[in-house]
């Protein structure tokens, strides 16, 4: 706690801010970016980061300050939290949103707690497009790595085919009114494990007869209302995954089917101009089931999950304010195991905007959460409190200080260390871990300072300034071991309580924008100060210290969009691999362009992209692929009565 | 980075070529010029077990806000030198933008790129290899076109391909024939514009 007066006055010390007006992106900006994923699409968003062992599987890391291992930001659609996490990470793959579902997409930094009762280290907000009327629209995407052998294929025969993905598809079936919408939604997609540096780790598990493919099927079915006094939102589906999941806790893949089914859904009801209450509710199962395998896998594992929270909100132009108060069931099993863990914990939140003058105001919130039988015993309750004052410059920019303190003990059951910890087994894929006798509380402050200036009438300019002090963590030291393309990077993950530091990121750039093009340039360092905490600074390493990041959208014709992205990264270390080689993960430059137009009255778009133009041989992760040149070609058709153009 | 260096050179002296071309309203998407002729290999490199045959092109351009814009086809059958290896037949699917000096000019010199995929099929049964094999080519192309009457002229291309394989194949083809020129029926029109 010594370190927080130092951040706050390093954070005030600086006497020039601008920082980024609002941190949003116009469902058109989006759609003109020529990407066929929803995780792809989040990979071109300017301020976030991320890395992938596989080049499909999107770890994103928002905006660096929870390290590369982290969760990432929390995806909210039209007011229903989606969380799809599995073993550390948050599956974005899996979230039925195409890129040409949104009409606007925002992020929020920060932490905050959701309805759901989750913790998000930054939230994605997205709103989607509903069209009115009977609509059709669909949407289908390939990408191939260049890097095929062709004809060589016959003169050497150890020549072998490189990464392709897709189909990624999509199709929506929908009717709306102004006051109602149904949807019927089907998203697929696939990934072929074939790449030189991932393929023997995978053969080395999976004894099935076909390719390994990462593949899942989503189709789901939504319902909206919406009138001057009451509105519902229903969204429920099934999600089947094939998957070959690599995790640090075997260092190498587990072939499996996950399956989930969930629904989610809210619901709120005006009492008059100022008063409103609302439901919302979250229901969701999830399982495993293992693929065909040479060695001992996880037994099938399984999870129920329920969630519910009321809510009371007022509003006057000058007031605004949400209180809520909510609970969760979870309960854990394992296949030879029985029921791991039943989880009952309860939550209340709250969330005030108090506007201090017309131009600036004074944001509150807070929440607390503990487990439901020992809910008088403040040892077990953990809490959130944050702070942000907001002003308006006379140039139009915004001037933002943040303060949040989150204390937090309360266990779940997704982690994996909640798995291990509940008694989970992970056969012979994962043999070796050692989980503490106790658990620590995790205490984390974060100081935020940004704004923005505008300059002439294309012109803005900004600064953001994050510090993030954490402690009483509880984190896994491993040291990889490169076993050889068959074993993997084999280490045993021996979780430690108690440990601490320090991330600040300070993000400069500016944004111009003009009818014909719209320009970003963003430059972020990320500082780590360990003080001497080795395995805290194992474990938010990984990420490039340096990041300059780009992106450049020309339209020299309504129907005709050029978009290219611009992402060059210093070296990035992961000292979990100790070797010298595989600990340095060199840094790259990767130029992607695309070219897309629209045709037949917006009704089909046409997308071509090249990614890593430059062809350069790219390594995100030290058991990661080689990523090559990839082309990709993107097809979609909308046909609507009234199209729901982007706002 | 050569074929980089390669392609922003042709679209370089593409748009010199424009620059010497009176100004002149555009009817963009207003007319198709379909191309048609044989095709052949002068050059290639990574490919040494085989030796191109003759082909064919096909190609449908349409006037764009700059230059032209393409879609086309390109056939051509490869022929193994020794027993070990099968026969080939390639198919270039292409889409392009082309930018050509004035249309007034008697011969009318023009340059420019084509994307697209190219598709090998083997004649082979064999369960070792794969019977399709499909990669991402670039070919940026100079050529000369000259009006032999009316609407009809008459084309020949230079084209130098690389195909992203490894080992990269790169080839030098040309390509010979007439083409014709048509207005655009309005629902293409529509639908292009």
């Amino acid at each position: 706690m010594k370190q927080v007066p130092i951040i706050l006055f390093l954070v005030l010390c600086v006497q020039v801010s601008s920082g980024r007006q609002s941190m949003s992106w116009t469902g058109a900006d989006l759609a003109q970016r020529g990407t066929v994923r929803f995780t792809e699409l989040l990979q071109t968003l300017e301020p976030l980061r991320f890395w992938s062992t596989d080049r499909y599987t999107t770890r994103l890391a928002g905006q660096g300050l929870g390290g590369a291992h982290s969760l990432g930001p929390a995806v909210v659609v039209d007011g229903l939290p989606f969380s799809s996490q599995f073993m550390d990470r948050t599956e974005y793959e899996l979230i039925p949103i195409g890129p040409r579902d949104i009409a606007l997409l925002s992020f929020q930094p920060g932490w905050t707690m959701l309805p759901d009762g989750r913790m998000a280290d930054g939230v994605l907000r997205i709103s989607t497009l509903k069209p009115q009327g009977f609509s059709v629209r669909g949407s289908v995407g390939l990408t191939n790595e260049t890097g095929d052998p062709g004809p060589s294929i016959y003169s050497n025969p150890a020549a072998k085919n490189v990464d392709r993905s897709g189909p990624t598809a999509g199709l929506r079936l929908s009717w709306g009114s102004p006051t109602w919408y149904v949807q019927a939604g089907l998203d697929s997609d696939a990934f072929h494990m074939t790449d030189a540096r991932v393929e023997g780790r995978v053969w080395s598990i999976f004894a099935g007869e076909v390719k390994p493919v990462i593949s899942h099927v989503t189709q789901s079915v939504r319902i909206s209302h919406a009138s001057e006094k009451h509105s519902l939102e229903l969204w429920g589906g099934q999600t089947v995954k094939n998957n070959f999941l690599f995790d640090e806790l075997a260092g190498l893949e587990w072939p499996l089917k996950e399956e989930r089914v969930w629904l989610h859904g809210n619901s709120t009801y005006a009492l008059s101009k100022k008063w409103k209450i609302g439901v919302s509710g979250d229901l969701g199962t999830w399982e495993t089931q293992n693929l065909k395998a040479q060695i001992d896998l996880p037994d099938k594992l399984s999870i129920e999950d329920y969630r519910a929270e009321f809510q009371l909100q007022y509003a006057t132009p000058t007031f605004s304010a949400v209180w809520a108060g909510g609970g969760r069931k979870s309960k854990l099993s394992q296949l030879n195991g029985g029921q791991l863990r039943s989880l009952s914990i309860v939550h209340a939140r709250s969330e005030m905007n108090l506007g201090l003058t017309t131009k600036s105001h004074l944001k509150i919130l807070g929440s607390v959460s503990a487990p439901s039988a020992q809910i008088s015993d403040l040892t077990q309750m953990s809490y959130l409190v944050g702070t942000e004052l907001a002003h308006e410059k006379p140039s139009s920019g915004w001037l933002r200080l943040g303060l949040t303190v989150r204390s937090d003990i309360v266990e779940d059951v997704w982690t994996t260390l909640d798995l291990i910890e509940s008694g989970a087994t992970f056969g012979q894929w994962a043999p070796n871990f050692v989980v503490p006798v106790y658990d620590s509380r995790a205490e984390t402050i974060e100081v935020s300072l940004s704004s923005s200036s505008v300059v002439g009438r294309n012109l803005l300019f900004w600064i953001d300034l994050r510090a993030r002090r954490l402690s009483g963590l509880t984190i896994p030291d491993r040291n990889f071991i490169n076993k050889g393309p068959d074993l993997g990077f084999r280490s045993e993950s021996d979780y430690k309580i108690g440990h601490q530091g320090t991330v600040a990121s300070p993000t400069v750039g500016f944004t111009y924008k003009s009818d014909l093009a719209r320009l970003e340039i963003s430059y972020q360092y990320i500082r780590l100060i360990a003080d001497g905490d080795l395995l805290f600074w194992k474990n938010f390493s990984g990420l490039s210290p340096h990041r300059l990041r780009s992106t450049l959208l020309v339209n020299p014709t309504p129907r005709l969009h050029l978009f290219a992205s611009l992402r060059i990264e210093n070296r990035s270390l992961w000292p979990e691999y100790p070797s010298l080689e595989s600990s340095r993960v060199p840094g790259f430059v990767q130029l992607d362009g695309t070219l897309s137009k629209e045709l037949w009255n917006d009704n089909i778009s046409l997308s071509f992209s090249v990614i890593n133009l430059l062809n350069r041989h790219i390594v995100k992760h030290p058991s990661g692929v080689d990523e090559q040149m990839a082309v990709r070609l993107g097809v979609s058709v909308r046909f609507s009565k009234h199209d729901g153009h982007y706002p | 980075m050569s074929w980089i260096k390669i392609t922003v050179s042709f679209i370089f002296w593409g748009f010199c070529l424009q620059a010497t071309s009176a100004q002149e309203v555009k009817d963009v998407f207003g007319s198709i010029r379909l191309s048609a002729g044989p095709e052949t290999s002068l050059y290639a490199a990574h490919v040494d077990s085989w030796k191109a045959g003759y082909g064919g092109r096909l190609v449908a351009a349409t006037p764009f806000y700059v230059g032209d814009v393409e879609l086309g086809i390109s056939i051509v059958p490869w022929n193994a030198k020794d027993a070990s290896v099968p026969n080939f037949m390639s198919a270039l699917i292409f889409a392009g933008w082309s930018i050509s000096s004035s249309p007034k000019n008697a011969v009318k010199a023009a340059t420019g790129v084509r994307f697209g995929n190219y598709f090998m099929a083997f004649d082979s049964q064999e369960v070792s290899g794969e019977r399709n094999e499909s990669e991402f080519v670039v070919s940026p192309f100079i050529g000369l076109r000259r009006t032999f009457f009316r609407k009809i002229e008459g084309f020949i291309e230079v084209n130098a391909s690389k195909v992203f394989t490894v080992p990269r194949i790169d080839f030098v083809q040309v390509s010979a024939g007439l083409s014709v020129t048509v207005g655009a029926p309005g629902w293409l029109r529509g639908i292009l514009k």
